[in-house]
């Protein structure tokens, strides 16, 4: 990975003109940062990757105290002005010394300049670019003085780069990353060791204290002497706003302390803070985990309620959930809509096409190839469009198994009902295009009238059985082909001899068929 | 040696390739890949009961499918044999080969074609792991009806595989018997023998 110089970031990203509205995700947290600007920022605030590139920059001698500072820039300039190598320089001639750059002439008013390089004569404009270089007019970008130089020797110096400067940060991207996932690892750890013992506690008081005396009381309050011991709760008189949503507690905004990570959270229904989640559920969301439930755990244990903030359920459970969906298959009806939408994506391909040859073909000087070109998008649209009513159909006659399949089923019947209708209607364009043209066609020859009559009497099953024979024999007759060259190499030649007549047999029929097809056969 | 064309029908699967191979190259593949378009396999063999008459089969094999059904007629058109062939474990592929014999019958004009029909897979019914789903005695009964030879083979485990076409042979001789008895005073054929042994010695050129 190579980004550009973290830490003069308004600069970099004007340079290299890169659009700022971009989301960025960070490489080392994958937070999602707008702009490259922010990103910078966000890399050298919270992952401290700019502090050595700010500490550098103080240490430079700009960065003098104000009385030394102009004190010392004269005396640099006087110095400068009198050690300067000059001889290289080129003497102007009034009145036919031209800018290299630009060819005008030079004259007291546009400045007659020696660029301190390379000593070539420039008008002021385009001799101002400060490069720094020694007395011996040399390149030296340590301790060289900034001096006047045309863009030429300023591209020319070693280490220029018009793209801007590039830093690969990999390396240390992929190492901040690292501890980064392994900080969010360890926490997650943390809180499987505290949800373990929180759970097995809890099945262990209930199997102490069921059927004692007074068992209800004591076994509640054993618990929440238990929940307490797994983590130290956060003190209630600390904690004025709730750490996830930052409402303000009152009487209404009760504080509940979340019993994995101990701190004070609100329940607030809309932000889902922290909620009371049965044993039950997290269990089974959970099955992975080392937990101490057998099949004789009473079912009251399961129904006990923990409350979870929304923090530790999300890096508890989200993983899990994840890996468990993607294990499962689709139902049928989501894979049956899957191939639905799948036929609607050709459709929708096959669509712009078809209107760009209609602009064509609609005109009167349409060829016959432009034509023909129309016939086929429109044989391909109403087969898609045949598979996608019968897709439809398939799945309007699946049992749903609940009340959302049902739902599901209606909408899916709603929405093709509307894109057949929408979609269709190009269809009707092309057709009446087409018969408008063989109409012309038929007019100026009768020849070809007759072709066309004998075509339109195979309906479009019978065309669509023909190709297929034809393929089919086709197929064949390779095969056979293939058949023969095998019998003349193994010298068996009276198969050979009978293959081949069955080769021409075929050819016989093959003919026949493409005949039969007339200018519905293949091309 | 007399030559005869022989085609293979029935529904796919059924194991047209497989009685096929098992005659031709004595062997069985579990596994086969179903056919296309048709295939061309040809057998020579003697008649069991005249040792002396060679007979060869040119054998087309064609694809049960229903894509390539209009390949058929043009193998069984001149066909001297047709092996109509359905699973024993399947009751839907006895009603396909009806219809292929039906087919049989109408498109094709030689009196003298002979049908056989054949059930393959007995092996699945005799170590039980298939019911049999077509009796014996049904589909002789219908066989007899029509006119049509009829066996009951394995070709996995090649029983009655060569009595097939053993018989088809045999029935076959017994046609062309008496019309190549009926030619052959009529005829003055002159007898070109291609296969005679090499006459070139070792100092001729082309040794």
């Amino acid at each position: 990975m190579v980004l550009s110089n973290g830490s003069t970031t308004s600069g970099v990203s004007q340079a290299a003109g890169l659009d700022d509205s971009d989301e960025y995700a960070c490489p080392i947290c994958e937070e999602e940062v707008k702009g490259l600007v922010n990103l910078n920022s966000h890399l050298d605030d919270v992952h401290q990757l700019g502090m050595k590139k700010a500490e550098d920059r103080e240490g430079r001698p700009s960065k003098l105290p104000n009385g030394t500072k102009k004190h010392a820039k004269i005396d640099r300039h006087l110095r400068r002005q009198i050690d300067m190598k000059k001889d290289h320089w080129i003497r102007p001639i009034k009145g036919s010394s031209r800018c290299e750059f630009c060819h005008q002439i030079l004259n007291q008013e546009n400045g007659i300049i020696n660029c301190r390089k390379c000593g070539l004569l420039f008008c002021r404009a385009h001799c101002k670019q400060p490069v720094k270089l020694d007395r011996m007019a040399h390149y030296d970008p340590i301790r060289g003085e900034p001096c006047k130089c045309c863009l030429k020797c300023l591209e020319n110096r070693p280490g220029y780069n018009e793209f801007g400067f590039i830093r690969d940060r990999t390396a240390v991207f992929s190492k901040a990353r690292k501890s980064n996932n392994e900080d969010r690892d360890l926490r997650e750890l943390q809180l499987e060791h505290r949800f373990i013992r929180l759970v097995n506690g809890i099945v262990y008081v209930y199997r102490v204290f069921e059927g004692t005396f007074m068992a209800s009381l004591r076994i509640s309050a054993e618990i929440s002497k238990l929940e307490k011991s797994i983590v130290p709760w956060e003190r209630d008189e600390f904690a004025i706003r709730c750490y996830i949503c930052e409402t303000a507690f009152a009487i209404t905004v009760r504080k509940h302390h979340c019993r994995l990570c101990g701190k004070v959270v609100c329940d607030n229904e809309i932000n889902n803070c922290s909620n009371l989640l049965p044993l039950k559920n997290l269990i089974n969301a959970a099955a992975d985990l080392p937990l101490k439930i057998t099949a004789q755990t009473g079912a009251d244990v399961l129904d006990i309620e923990i409350r979870i903030c929304a923090v530790c359920l999300q890096s508890l459970f989200k993983k899990r959930k994840f890996l468990k969906e993607r294990v499962t298959p689709l139902s049928a009806l989501l894979q049956k809509y899957e191939s639905l939408h799948d036929i609607s994506r050709v459709i929708m391909g096959i669509l712009p096409n078809v209107e760009r040859v209609l602009d064509r073909a609609g005109g009167i000087d349409a060829t016959p190839d432009e034509i023909s070109q129309l016939s086929k998008l429109r044989r391909k649209l109403l087969d898609s469009f045949s598979m996608y009513d019968f897709m439809t159909k398939q799945i309007l006659q699946m049992q749903a198994s609940n009340a959302s399949e049902a739902r599901i089923i209606a909408s899916i019947k709603l929405s093709s009902a509307t894109f057949i209708q929408d979609k269709m209607l190009p269809l009707k364009s092309i057709s009446s295009v087409i018969s408008s043209k063989l109409n012309t066609q038929e007019r100026t020859s009768p020849q070809a009238s007759e072709q066309l009559k004998f075509d339109n009497d195979l309906t479009i099953k019978e065309v669509k059985s023909c190709r297929t024979q034809l393929m089919v024999l086709k197929e064949q007759r390779f095969l056979v082909q293939e058949m023969i060259e095998d019998a003349t190499k193994r010298r068996k030649l009276d198969e050979a001899s009978t293959l081949t007549s069955n080769v021409n047999e075929i050819d016989v029929q093959i003919e026949e068929l493409t005949k039969k097809l007339g200018q519905q056969g293949f091309k | 040696m007399l030559q005869f064309k022989l085609v293979l029908l029935g529904d796919s699967s059924v194991g047209k390739s497989s009685i096929v191979h098992r005659f031709v190259k004595d062997s069985f593949d579990e596994f086969r890949e179903s056919t296309i378009g048709a295939a061309f396999l040809s057998q020579t063999i003697k008649l069991e009961n005249e040792p002396d008459v060679t007979i060869k089969f040119e054998i087309w094999d064609t694809a049960g499918q229903e894509r390539y059904k209009s390949l058929a007629p043009m193998y069984y058109r001149n066909a001297n044999a047709a092996l109509v062939v359905y699973d024993v474990t399947q009751a839907d592929s006895l009603a396909k080969a009806r219809s292929w014999v039906e087919e049989l019958k109408s498109k094709v004009s030689d009196k003298d074609l002979v049908i056989c029909l054949v059930g393959n897979k007995v092996d699945l019914c005799e170590d039980g792991s298939e019911p049999k789903a077509v009796e014996k005695e049904d589909a002789e009964s219908y066989a007899a009806e029509h006119g049509l030879l009829f066996h009951e083979v394995s070709a996995k485990s090649g029983s009655g595989v060569s009595a097939v076409f053993q018989q088809i042979g045999s029935k076959l001789y017994a046609q062309k018997k008496d019309s190549l008895a009926a030619s052959s005073q009529q005829r003055n054929t002159v007898n070109v023998e291609l296969q005679r042994p090499s006459t070139n010695d070792a100092t001729s050129c082309c040794s």
